[in-house]
């Protein structure tokens, strides 16, 4: 079954001085993956750039490059794209190669799919690997245990352990105290399910993106007030890579949107940008993902 | 020849003898200088160890606070020979390591093809996977090199260290070089070591080689340096003179389109090289270093589109990676046929089972590394907890070379440090460079002996040094423009503020019978005009005993906004920023003020005294910056900021009159004209009792007076004229220029006798608002404009001087 989406993912910076040079990064545009298709992504800045470049990052992610030279006290970036999903087939988590197996692979990775996952095994800036991390994992990343059920269940234990509060975390939060807390946003759920498998020497990738969200009074899509979204992948062999959200303990089906993958939030982050001037500022998201029914 | 010192032929520790054999004969390579020196009698070594010493000070003065290194007089020898067969180990091991950071940056095959393991490439920060597939401008990977050695018992050298990302050392063995080869010429010319003079040669063809878009014109040459809000290092300073390029900070370069462009204050220049000095992670905070601000953001995107080179390129810091060694010869392997020439020091990454163990077995023989390359207490929980951020490496029984100390000649450790540069598809090694020793002279410049053609016939005071004069080479970017402007105001306001506090404490603590006795409540009331004292009745003389705390606390503390303290402290942050565009002697007068400042609870006498050695120092410096700068374009923004301070500080003193009469009192017109230094001016002048008119006439309007307002405003349209003339964009400058040609007829214009009639009390003061407050305006509106045209896009978060009217403190 295919589904098409339209996403606008409009930011709004607001600078309490002018601004009168900046340079940013932007990962807005989706990438086409074999379960998504990229119809049409366009981004457009205001004020507008003096300079744009596309780039492909290390990950293969599409990386926007510009620079604003205007002084500004206001920046608007909205992101529009078309995007066809299909719903993804996934192995039977019981037969996938056992946790050991999969970790002493990636100790050898003589094949690039094999040389990519093995990169994501490692600890990254968000993702140290702690004992603690390493302690809470351990009931459930067994050496025999086949390792798409050992993953789900971190994403079930992370559903069922964790409280959904923004309040509680910001990009700032260090993983372990987002663990002794227990509280976070679908960022902090993605790292820790991450460190959880990086912890026993699995690969495993923060992926950035949104999902449809439904309005359930009246069964209407919610248009505005949704956010940026990210979940998990993790390196299943002889599969490829197999997509856990955490935040709603589920395999992605077909309302996920992937934007792109990265070691964690810092490789994915939607906007970076280094600013002159500008003093304190604000930020205002707005993400609409409308299914195109027609 | 018999051995001139007692010297021992065998050492405890063991080590290699670098100086004598094991029968205790003086080992060939060494004969020259010894013999040389015995001919001058040895005890000269010891006056030739002080004049070194003090030679080498003098000059690391000016570098960075702690590197406290010392350099010793005797230099390393080693026959040429030896260095031969060294250099084909060293040429080998570059070239390695150019393919490894080739190779882990693109395909990744010794990944792939089992030599390293993932994760010590993966799992070390020194990896950023941004640079992935990011070749440099001319495909090398690595351009500059340095690499330790030490000599193992048996006389063969280790590699023990390699340093990749801003190798470093040279300027200091061509400083020792330097140093040594003046101090004792007939024994540097005896031993006749191979010449280092073409090291910058080297590098200067080397840097322009790298330079990718040629048309036809000069490679702008940069040297980054991430210290020069701090101070720069001695080898940054020292490459960047030797090499005639500028040092830029990161905020002096802006990426914009696919460029990089070093800000000067008329335009912005692309770059088309640049020498880095700082750390791969710190070079762009958008892509390489999310935590940091440091950096130039978007640089990588430049070098991606190969617009700009990096000496080293980005990314050269993974060789560096301690992990790496431990899999040295796995690597050699599989890019070379040849074993390793030269061979590296065992090394044992703990990532391994068997290899934990063993390290864990013998952790107090071996040396432990963190991720980053830092030697680390070995803690065997850590090792266990998180065995993949650790590497051990054997230490080598280290060969002993002679040092002086207490006044003998005494063996110690060595290890050697050469430099490579790429040359033509191959590497260069520095026929010299820098031997460490742990002995009380640390540095030693290592002298390479008996080479055929290098030995040079001439004087080696005249050929080892030459380096290319440089002139109009030295850009002016904002931020030094920018810094030499506030070092003038500072100065300026330094120097008016220092000369009231003395002659306040003079009068105050004087009896009032040596003279008038208005004098105390003028310059109190002049103090608080200025916004360093409250607003206060200053005829009553309990209010001046008060006053006399505050003047004390302008003096000695720190937290007294703008006092003297203050903008002391600001003085020497200032020129040490600006080290390599001041002489010695000029920045060493700016360093000496700070510690001259009286204790806090000093008595009037030593307060006084003090501040006339202050004021000397003060006069000295003017007299420097005056007589000894070049009148290139930042001196002409130091002097624009004294002129500029110098005209405001006018207008306060003479607006004090004003305030007086305001006040109730007279102002006291002696000690205004003393103020301002022009009492003499004044008496040679009138030979009469100072008069409002005529005071005012000599502070503001007469051009014959140096310490007139419109002689500022003249000096100042003077040396905006010229920057204007020589700027290569059209209109800068004519704002500033036209408001400058406006004040001048404002001056011109006042007719000081409508002043005349009016020296009572009271009516002087709207007279005096309605001259001073528009002439005030205009310099101001001055300064705002030169600020906004040159100086704005260098980021700068500095506060100057303000000018509030209440005290800040």
């Amino acid at each position: 079954m295919t589904v098409s989406y339209r996403v606008c993912h409009k930011t709004v910076y607001n600078y309490s001085c002018p601004v009168t040079l900046s340079h940013h990064l932007a990962r807005l545009k989706p990438r086409k993956t074999p379960c998504q298709n990229v119809i049409s992504a366009n981004i457009s800045v205001m004020p507008e750039p003096t300079f744009e470049q596309t780039e492909t990052d290390a990950f293969g992610n599409t990386a926007s490059f510009f620079i604003v030279e205007a002084a500004h006290d206001e920046m608007i970036i909205t992101s529009e794209f078309t995007a066809e999903i299909t719903a993804p087939v996934y192995p039977d988590p019981s037969r996938t190669l056992s946790c050991a197996e999969t970790a002493a692979r990636l100790l050898s990775p003589d094949t690039p799919e094999l040389l990519e996952a093995s990169e994501m095994t490692n600890p990254s800036r968000f993702i140290p690997i702690t004992s603690e991390i390493r302690e809470y994992a351990a009931s459930s990343i067994l050496p025999d245990r086949p390792i798409l059920e050992a993953a789900e269940e971190i994403m079930r234990r992370i559903y069922q352990d964790f409280k959904y509060d923004p309040a509680a975390t910001s990009i700032a939060t260090p993983i372990n105290e987002t663990l002794a807390m227990k509280r976070g946003v679908c960022q902090d759920f993605a790292h820790v399910g991450i460190a959880c498998l990086r912890s026993f020497g699995l690969a495993a990738r923060y992926v950035s993106g949104y999902i449809r969200t439904h309005h359930h009074e009246n069964n209407r899509e919610t248009i505005g007030g949704d956010a940026s979204h990210a979940w998990f992948s993790v390196y299943v062999p002889d599969f490829g890579w197999v997509d856990l959200d955490p935040t709603n303990n589920m395999y992605i089906q077909s309302e996920h949107l992937t934007i792109g993958w990265g070691r964690d939030f810092d490789d994915m982050s939607p906007v970076k940008g280094i600013m002159t001037g500008g003093g304190n500022h604000t930020v205002k998201v707005d993400v609409a993902v409308c299914p195109i029914t027609d | 020849m018999s051995f001139p010192f007692s010297y021992p032929a065998t050492c405890e520790t063991g080590g290699y003898n670098e100086l004598m054999t094991e029968d205790g004969k003086l080992r060939s390579h060494w004969r020259n200088f010894f013999n040389a020196l015995d001919r001058e009698g040895k005890e000269k070594i010891f006056s030739y160890a002080d004049q070194t010493a003090r030679l080498m000070s003098a000059d690391l003065l000016t570098a960075a606070a702690n590197q406290q290194n010392t350099h010793g007089v005797i230099p390393f020898i080693l026959p040429y020979e030896e260095f031969k067969t060294l250099c084909a180990g060293l040429i080998q091991r570059a070239e390695l390591i150019n393919k490894t950071l080739a190779d882990l940056y693109g395909e990744q095959k010794l990944i792939t093809q089992g030599v390293l393991p993932p994760a010590v490439l993966f799992g070390n920060p020194a990896y950023l996977p941004a640079l992935k597939n990011v070749r440099p401008a001319n495909g090398v990977f690595l351009q500059e090199y340095a690499v330790d050695v030490e000599r193992a018992p048996d006389g063969r050298f280790w590699v023990v260290s390699d340093k990749t990302q801003t190798p470093e050392g040279v300027g200091l063995a061509i400083k020792n070089r330097q140093a040594l080869s003046r101090v004792m010429p007939d024994i540097y010319e005896q031993a006749a070591p191979a010449r280092i003079s073409d090291f910058f040669e080297t590098m200067r063809r080397h840097l322009f080689d790298c330079a990718t878009i040629k048309d036809n014109k000069i490679p702008l040459i940069v040297l980054l340096s991430g210290s020069v809000k701090k101070k720069l290092s001695f080898e940054e300073a020292f490459f960047a003179r030797g090499l005639g390029i500028s040092v830029a900070d990161p905020a002096d370069l802006t990426v914009r389109g696919n460029r990089v462009y070093l800000k000067n204050i008329d335009e912005l220049k692309p770059v088309d090289v640049i020498l880095r000095k700082i750390d791969d992670a710190l070079c762009d905070p958008l892509e390489l270093n999310g935590s940091s601000l440091c950096g130039v953001a978007g640089l990588t995107e430049v070098v991606r589109k190969g617009n700009v080179a990096l000496v080293n390129p980005l990314g050269s810091g993974v060789a560096e990676i301690p992990a790496l060694k431990a899999f040295i010869h796995g690597i050699n392997r599989f890019f070379n046929d040849r074993e390793l020439l030269l061979p590296s020091i065992a090394a044992w990454w703990c990532g391994q089972s068997a290899e934990k163990a063993y390290v864990l077995e013998h952790l107090s023989e071996l040396k432990i590394y963190d991720l980053h390359g830092k030697r680390v207490t070995p803690n065997p929980e850590e090792i266990k907890e998180h065995p993949e951020n650790f590497t051990a490496q054997e230490s080598v029984n280290a060969s002993l070379t002679p040092v002086l100390q207490n006044g003998r000649l005494v063996p110690a450790r060595v290890r050697l440090r050469f430099h490579l540069i790429y040359e033509n598809g191959t590497y260069r090694v520095l026929t010299g460079g820098l031997a460490f020793t742990q002995a009380a002279a640390d540095l030693r410049d290592i002298w390479i002996v008996g080479a055929q053609t290098e030995k040079s016939k001439e004087r080696p005071a005249q050929s080892v040094f030459t380096i290319k004069p440089v002139r109009k080479t030295f850009e002016l970017t904002s931020r030094i423009a920018d810094n030499m402007f506030w070092l003038g105001r500072n100065l300026e306001r330094s120097e008016q503020l220092a000369r009231l506090l003395r002659l306040a404490i003079e009068r105050l603590t004087e009896g009032p019978e040596i003279h008038a006795s208005d004098d105390e409540a003028t310059l109190l009331s002049v103090l608080a005009l200025t916004g360093y004292l409250p607003f206060k009745e200053y005829q009553n003389p309990d209010v001046q005993k008060e006053a006399l705390k505050a003047l004390r606390e302008i003096i000695v503390s720190p937290e007294y906004g703008f006092g003297l303290h203050f903008l002391f402290s600001r003085l020497k942050e200032m020129a040490d920023t600006l080290h390599d565009r001041l002489s010695m002697d000029t920045w060493e007068l700016f360093t000496e003020l700070l510690p001259l400042l009286p204790e806090k609870n000093a008595n009037h006498h030593i307060l006084l005294n003090r501040l006339n050695g202050l004021i000397l120092r003060q006069n000295a410096l003017s007299g420097l910056i005056r007589e000894d700068m070049t009148r290139d374009h930042s001196w002409r923004f130091l002097e624009i900021g004294r002129r500029l301070e110098r005209g405001m500080q006018i207008l306060n003193l003479v607006s004090g009159i004003a305030y007086c009469a305001q006040s109730g009192f007279n102002a006291s017109l002696e000690t205004i004209l003393e103020a301002l230094d022009s009492r003499m001016t004044y008496r040679a002048r009138y030979m009469a009792v100072p008069t409002v008119p005529l005071v005012f006439d000599l502070l503001v309007c007469d051009d014959g007076n140096p310490r007139a307002l419109i002689y500022q405003v003249l000096k100042l349209r003077q040396n905006i004229s010229v920057l204007k003339k020589e700027s290569r964009i059209p209109n800068l400058f004519s704002k500033e220029l036209s408001i400058l040609e406006r004040i001048i007829p404002q001056i011109k214009e006042i007719d000081i006798m409508t002043l005349a009639n009016q020296t009572e009390t009271s009516a002087v003061t709207p007279v005096f608002s309605a001259i001073i407050d528009p002439l005030r305006a205009r310099l101001q509106e001055f300064s705002d404009t030169l600020t906004l045209s040159c100086f704005v896009h260098a980021d700068s978060t500095r506060q100057g001087p303000a000018y509030n009217k209440g005290k800040m403190k």
